[in-house]
């Protein structure tokens, strides 16, 4: 039971304490234009030469921008704590590390499933 | 009559002294080399696949100057707001010197930052893809390759100025690298685009620093191209030194300029 609390309510508080995605101001053009400008890069660099289809490259952009989010937001979770200088504090708590990393890995996961719709609703 | 010495000094210096600084993080050195090369590698693959070596040249010497852009994109967008944490904005907006000409040597540093990355491109090309990128007119093409840094430069200064009040510049900075590389042809030809979207693409001093750059490779006259990037690097820059001074008016006004 402890280890589910840590996992849900650390990973929420620890989403909403570090990430400035919950900014609008950050969350539309990293996380929702970005992709988009990425998808229309690619496709028309695959018309220029001839190569692939416009699907080709959407559905190659999409899968590829729901992983940034993924890897860039679990290496900024210890680098977010470092910079507040929590990390010490986390670390020194006796809270399994595993649900502990893993509820800040799920919310930031969730964001990058969800900026892959970007690039699909775009597209649509 | 010290003014024009007094001025072309602090511009000197303060441009040394900014790439000094730059130049000092090997993390973010090493990124600026390593960032446009994923793209660029990309581009020469798909590029490869049409077999034809004239295509490659184009993905070559476009995926070299997209580095001018990716270096003032994001680092321009968010160099007062590093002024305004390294603690220094105000003084720098206090001081006697107009923030204009404070501002211009700042982002022609960071721009000036491209040309290693550009260089690092073209090798890399070179390398592992056997691209040589033939330049017909050396003089004309390193001219053209100094007037779009400059002319980048002049849209990083209006874009720094843009976004003075804006807490978090750098993600507008971040969002504005990849419409930057699709619409001054870098990649692709501008004529691709739709014909509203090509108007965007003219209004960009890079797109003919670009085409300059082209057009000086291939033997043919870039002068026009060159003369559309020097009069549209000057635009910019007359309205970042008008927008300049009315922004700092008003944060002056509201007691804004720290954002604190």
């Amino acid at each position: 039971m402890t280890s589910l609390r840590i996992f849900f309510i650390g990973g929420l508080i620890s989403f909403r304490a570090l990430f400035n995605w919950l900014s609008p101001w950050i969350y539309v053009p990293s996380l929702l234009i970005a992709p988009v400008f990425q998808v229309l890069l690619f496709a028309y660099l695959g018309r220029s030469a001839g190569v692939g289809s416009d699907a080709f490259y959407l559905v190659g952009n999409a899968v590829q921008y729901a992983a940034i989010p993924c890897v860039f937001a679990m290496a900024n979770t210890i680098a977010g704590e470092r910079q507040t200088q929590t990390l010490g504090i986390v670390l020194a708590t006796p809270a399994p590390r595993l649900p502990l990393f893993l509820g800040r890995r799920c919310p930031s996961s969730s964001t990058g499933g969800w900026s892959r719709c970007s690039p699909w609703s775009s597209a649509a | 009559m010290t003014r024009i010495p007094g001025v072309a000094r602090m511009l000197t210096v303060t441009w040394w002294l900014q790439l000094k600084m730059l130049s000092a993080s090997a993390f973010n050195g090493i990124l600026q080399f390593v960032w446009p090369l994923f793209f660029a590698t990309t581009a020469f693959l798909v590029y490869r696949q049409n077999g034809d070596p004239a295509a490659l040249v184009y993905a070559g010497l476009g995926s070299a100057v997209m580095g001018l852009w990716s270096a003032i994109a994001t680092t321009a967008s968010g160099a007062l707001q590093r002024e305004r944490w390294h603690g220094t904005l105000e003084l720098l907006v206090a001081a006697p010197t107009p923030f204009a000409l404070v501002l211009v040597p700042i982002t022609v540093a960071m721009t000036t930052i491209g040309v290693y990355s550009m260089g690092a491109t073209l090798l890399w090309g070179w390398l592992l893809f056997g691209i040589v990128v033939p330049v017909a007119s050396p003089v004309l093409f390193v001219l053209s390759l100094v007037v779009s840094v400059l002319a980048v430069a002049m849209f990083g200064f209006l874009l720094s100025v843009s976004v003075i009040r804006y807490r978090t510049a750098w993600a507008l900075g971040n969002m504005l690298e990849y419409p930057g590389w699709l619409l001054c042809g870098f990649l692709v030809p501008v004529t691709l685009f739709p014909t509203w979207v090509t108007w965007i693409s003219w209004a960009l001093p890079p797109t003919w620093g670009m085409e300059a750059a082209r057009q000086s490779s291939a033997g043919e006259s870039p002068w026009l191209a060159l003369a559309l990037c020097v009069v549209l690097g000057l635009a910019y820059a007359s309205v970042a030194t008008l927008l300049s001074g009315a922004v700092l008016r008003s944060a002056r006004r509201h007691a804004t300029l720290a954002l604190t």
